[in-house]
């Protein structure tokens, strides 16, 4: 190698030993707090028996099921077609969000085509209006936006 | 080396090489489909593909950054340089494997070109942790695209050495933008600390490598030298050389490798017309210097290639004084026959 070349070398690692440090750390800094990779359920919990509300299309279909006995509220998500979007978040909230969507509205993350039932929690379940969004975080925008009356 | 271009000269250490790639990469493979569908045996097959084919890209990235400094700091590890070429274009077609399935995978189901929606479907090109980290990606490929495809000799002469290290040397852009393509992509998605410990440990021994490989070889460049008042500037004892090796010597811009043959001293240029390599690192083999990086191939006494060959380096006078070796640092244009000196019986006790 020239001397010309091995300076170049030289430049470009002191250079690299000192923004990817930086980069490094600031990206593992903004890492959201409820990592959505934990979110995905590899056992499916049994249905509650009643059914609230509903909401169907050819490709996806809601159900909001209910126990007397539970506080919390379960979201039935049955998959027909595989969503567009690889890696989808759900979030629930009373009303449809205006803002950004924070982490304790995340309930789940959807994948492949399957049958899905994620908890509501019951600060927001026992209101009358649920409204789930569903999101793609890799495009960072909402698919779907479905409003449920109880 | 060869008169004219073609595809890949095969030798039975490039055959060797490039079976224990192959094996390297089919075991690679193997463990990774195995121990995904052990813990995560809700994958699909194309994320299965995705992921084992971008992890396989970006170790075999760090494996071809590490060769340099591995062989700067030793020889042994020269023949891996000889034959880095072929781990890059594989390393291509792995991370175009990722890439392609990824824009299959994320990009193809909407109603937009799925290259268009790599740009489009997210625009917040404004925020850290929502940067469309898809497109550092995208570039990387690119930019490993055109390496690939000008990695022959066809176009190393076709576009002049000093364009085509350039163009190569984008590999660390791409190093950097594969950091933060995957720091901003899956791990915000997985937080694994593994994989974070493992890109740290990678970046640590890279930068560590490079800069400790960069500090040798600088310190060799600016070790200063005795004057003679004709110009000259010492080398060493003539028996520090070994026979059929050479001392490199480095004056101002000038680096010049002395070698010892046959009873004699020539000079020449320590910089290959083919990629830079280090002449003085090589040996004389069939009367030839032969460069240790891709064997090309250069006579003593004038610089040339041997015949039907037509690469050239400069040639240097030398001097001989008892046993203390001198060169003269204004260097002949290239190919300039210089008479080598002879070493007596004296000198040679």
């Amino acid at each position: 190698m020239i001397a010309q070349l091995r300076k170049r070398h030289v430049y470009i690692w002191c250079l690299l030993a000192i923004f990817l440090p930086v980069a490094i750390i600031a990206a593992y800094a903004v890492i959201p707090a409820q990592v959505t990779d934990r979110l995905f359920l590899r056992e499916l919990p049994d249905a509650l028996p009643e059914q609230l509300a509903a909401y169907e299309t050819e490709d996806i279909v809601l159900r909001l099921r209910g126990d007397k006995q539970l506080p919390n509220k379960q979201l039935e998500i049955i998959l027909a077609k595989p969503l567009v979007s690889a890696s989808t978040l759900v979030y629930v909230t009373n009303e449809a969000p205006k803002g950004e969507l924070t982490s304790q509205n995340l309930i789940g993350i959807l994948g492949p085509k399957r049958v899905y039932r994620l908890t509501v929690p019951a600060t927001i379940s026992s209101k009358p209006h649920i409204h789930i969004t569903l999101y793609d975080a890799l495009k960072a925008k909402t698919i779907h936006s479905i409003h449920l009356q109880l | 080396m060869s008169a004219n271009y073609q595809p890949v000269l095969w030798n039975r250490q490039k055959k060797i090489y490039d079976s224990l790639m192959a094996g390297g990469i089919a075991l690679y493979l193997l463990v990774f489909t195995s121990l995904n569908a052990l813990f995560f045996p809700e994958s699909t097959a194309e994320t299965l593909i995705i992921r084992a084919f971008g992890t396989l890209a970006f170790l075999m990235l760090h494996i071809i950054l590490l060769i340099g400094p591995f062989s700067r700091l030793n020889k042994k590890f020269v023949v891996l340089l000889y034959n880095r070429r072929h781990l890059g274009v594989t390393m291509f077609v792995m991370a175009a494997v990722h890439g392609v399935f990824s824009i299959i995978q994320f990009h193809s189901g909407g109603d937009t070109n799925a290259l268009v929606s790599v740009f489009a479907s997210n625009t917040h090109y404004d925020s850290f942790i929502h940067f469309p980290f898809q497109i550092l990606g995208f570039f990387s490929l690119v930019i490993l695209f055109l390496m690939a495809a000008s990695s022959h000799d066809f176009w190393l002469h076709n576009l002049s050495p000093k364009v085509w290290k350039s163009l190569h040397m984008l590999v660390y852009l791409v190093y950097v933008m594969i950091i933060l393509h995957v720091m901003l992509g899956v791990i915000q998605v997985e937080s694994s600390p593994w994989l974070v410990g493992v890109i740290i440990l990678g970046f640590i021994a890279l930068v560590s490598l490079h800069l400790a490989a960069g500090i040798k070889e600088v310190r060799k460049d600016i070790r200063p030298h005795k004057l003679r008042k004709e110009g000259f500037v010492y080398v060493c004892n003539l028996e520090e050389i070994r026979e059929k090796r050479a001392r490199v010597v480095t004056v101002g811009k000038e680096s010049i490798a002395i070698f010892k043959y046959d009873g004699k001293l020539s000079a020449v240029s320590n910089v290959c017309k083919h990629q830079n390599g280090p002449l003085g690192e090589g040996k004389i083999i069939d009367g030839c210097i032969t460069c240790p990086w891709h064997g090309y191939q250069y006579l003593p006494e004038n610089g040339c290639s041997p015949p039907p060959f037509t690469e050239k380096v400069a040639t240097y006078d030398v001097l001989l004084d008892g046993k203390s070796v001198w060169v003269h640092p204004k260097p002949y244009p290239d190919g300039t026959p210089v008479t080598p000196v002879f070493i007596s019986k004296l000198q040679k006790i």
